[in-house]
């Protein structure tokens, strides 16, 4: 695969894409890495490879719309991955129940060499698990948009194009489920200490 | 270590993603950004043409409803007809059970049999009446549609359209008729500039969503070809197949060609040389992929019919054809775990003169 080396701004490279399609090479080579990571650990590593592809095809489409103000197009990208992963949504949501029944996760395989570690972070998953699944899509999607995207609250109600207040009010409810999960005490943390 | 940080380690050892699938994924993008515009799906896809624009105005337009009432078809003989599928059996009531469970026969032999025979049918059927401007083409589908690809209330509904057959513009349509099971009745008309909705015979304020459907200048986000571009379309297999986006030798046939090739069998404006070119590259595409034979399957509209089944892992598509005439019937979309995605019957198209049944 030959990237494309560039300086410019996301919103540059949108923009210069619309006379030069080709030019949207370099979004892809900036984010598909990252978006693949964000959809597998939302779904599975194969439903990751088919939505990378879709994602960087829908937003190729759509590239005249992209707001050039917003020069990071991170946000817009993770918008479009949520709307993908949303027509999924009872894949991830079975998935999550069979992790939170079983505590197999197919996608990450675990470290022989942290069994200890491993057991109760395995614990922790099926705990985390069957919250995610009792989320509402909306909850989840800012949940991890926030936890595992890592963007802003800004970012995410640009995503999401929902109000910012939306936004916190959301991951309020939503991270109120999964403490609610976890029993109100923290079963990674060695103290067993509540956490509040 | 608070819930946010037991959740940041939820799944961070995911694998990172090979090489050879981020090659393919940029592959297919360049694929699309250095192919020539004409050939270049639109925003959004008009490659779904009907379906996609009858789902795109049931989302727009959507209203629920839940007992389950089939409309009966207009009667015979209203303007010039230029093509009228096969006459609806009431029964057997369509189901929206997931496809998969239907039975199957994977040989290609079958599949590539069959193609040939509606090929040929196609390739001997009649031209309609060449389209004209200010003459409009009646259509009429019955959808049903389940989980988020339609209105999830709305899962069963009759709808007509009537596209202003002017040859070189996409978007000019002159009317919407939506019969919801529930028998609630929607009506979009676009007159003197002007769009009016009316729900059961009453004018409504227009939601906050345009209708852009209904525009009367070329839109270039709305999903259905113009006829220009629909007369202009391949008639040999090997180009139709190119046309719908399978490059060969870059990617293997995909959910969106096979969509694309069922969206021009919808288009009223077909010619018979490009509906067998159709088919003719259909069954090119079967020499490669997934396809197989569903020899009992039921449209949107209850009629029954036989099965082309293209599934390549994810989203199961059926063509239905009518068994006897090989006359096209509609299409369907199913996933292995939700079941039915959407499904849409052609039921009925046609020119006129003018737009019926005026609210």
């Amino acid at each position: 695969m030959e990237a494309v080396a560039s300086n410019r701004s996301d919103a540059a490279e949108i923009e210069r894409s619309l006379q030069h399609p080709e030019c949207f090479a370099v979004i892809y080579d900036r984010y598909a890495g990252e978006i693949h990571r964000y959809a597998a650990r939302r779904l599975d590593l194969a439903a990751a490879d088919d939505i990378v592809a879709e994602v960087f095809l829908a937003a190729f489409r759509c590239r005249a719309r992209y707001d050039t103000d917003q020069a990071c197009a991170r946000p817009w990208l993770y918008g479009i991955t949520t709307k993908l992963i949303s027509r999924l949504r009872r894949s991830e949501g079975r998935m999550y129940r069979a992790l939170a029944r079983t505590g197999v996760d197919p996608v990450v395989e675990l470290d022989t060499d942290r069994v200890a570690n491993d057991v109760t972070a395995a614990a922790a998953s099926r705990q985390l698990a069957a919250a995610l699944a009792r989320l509402t899509d909306g909850d989840r999607h800012v949940l991890l948009l926030f936890a595992w995207a890592d963007l802003r609250y800004d970012e995410i109600a640009t995503a999401l194009s929902i109000p910012i207040g939306t936004v916190r009010s959301r991951l309020h409810r939503a991270r109120a489920g999964v403490r609610e999960a976890l029993g109100d005490t923290n079963p990674l943390d060695p103290m067993g200490a509540r956490d509040t | 270590m608070n819930d946010l940080d037991t959740l940041r380690a939820m799944r961070a050892d995911v694998p990172p993603p090979r090489q050879d699938v981020l090659a393919r994924g940029r592959a297919r993008l360049l694929d699309e950004a250095t192919r020539p515009r004409w050939n270049r799906p639109r925003q959004g896809g008009w490659r779904a043409v009907a379906l996609a624009v009858a789902a795109t105005v049931v989302v727009i337009l959507g209203v629920g409803g839940t007992a389950s009432v089939l409309l009966p078809l207009p009667p015979p003989g209203q303007g010039d007809r230029v093509g009228t599928t096969p006459t609806p059996t009431p029964t057997p009531t369509p189901t929206s059970t997931p496809s998969p469970t239907r039975t199957r026969s994977s040989s290609s032999g079958a599949v590539k049999s069959l193609l040939a025979r509606a090929q040929q049918a196609a390739a001997r059927a009649t031209p309609g009446a060449d389209p004209a401007n200010a003459r409009y083409f009646y259509v009429k589908e019955v959808l049903r549609a389940s989980g988020t690809g339609v209105d999830a209330e709305a899962d069963e509904m009759t709808a007509e359209f009537w596209f202003l057959a002017d040859t070189g513009r996409t978007g000019a349509r002159g009317r919407f008729h939506a019969e919801y099971e529930t028998g609630h009745v929607k009506d979009v008309v676009r007159k003197n500039g002007q769009t009016v909705v009316t729900e059961n015979g009453q004018r409504v304020d227009h939601p906050t969503q345009p209708v852009k459907a209904f525009r009367d200048d070329p839109d270039p986000s709305l999903w259905w070809p113009t006829f220009d571009t629909v007369a202009s379309v391949p008639t040999n297999a090997a180009d139709m197949l190119n046309f719908a986006g399978h490059w060969g030798s870059t990617r293997p046939f995909e959910g969106g060609d096979f969509t694309t090739l069922v969206g021009l069998l919808y288009h009223p404006a077909l010619r018979p040389e490009h509906r067998a070119a159709v088919y003719g590259a259909f069954r090119q595409a079967a020499d490669e992929s997934n396809f197989s034979l569903a020899p009992d399957v039921v449209d949107a509209a209850g009629r029954p019919g036989i099965g082309i089944v293209f599934d390549p892992g994810h989203q199961q598509r059926t063509l239905i054809l009518d068994k006897d005439s090989y006359e096209f019937l509609g299409y369907e979309m199913a996933n292995e775990g939700r079941g039915l995605d959407l499904s849409v019957a052609s039921v009925e198209h046609r020119l006129t003169d003018s737009l019926e049944k005026q609210p």
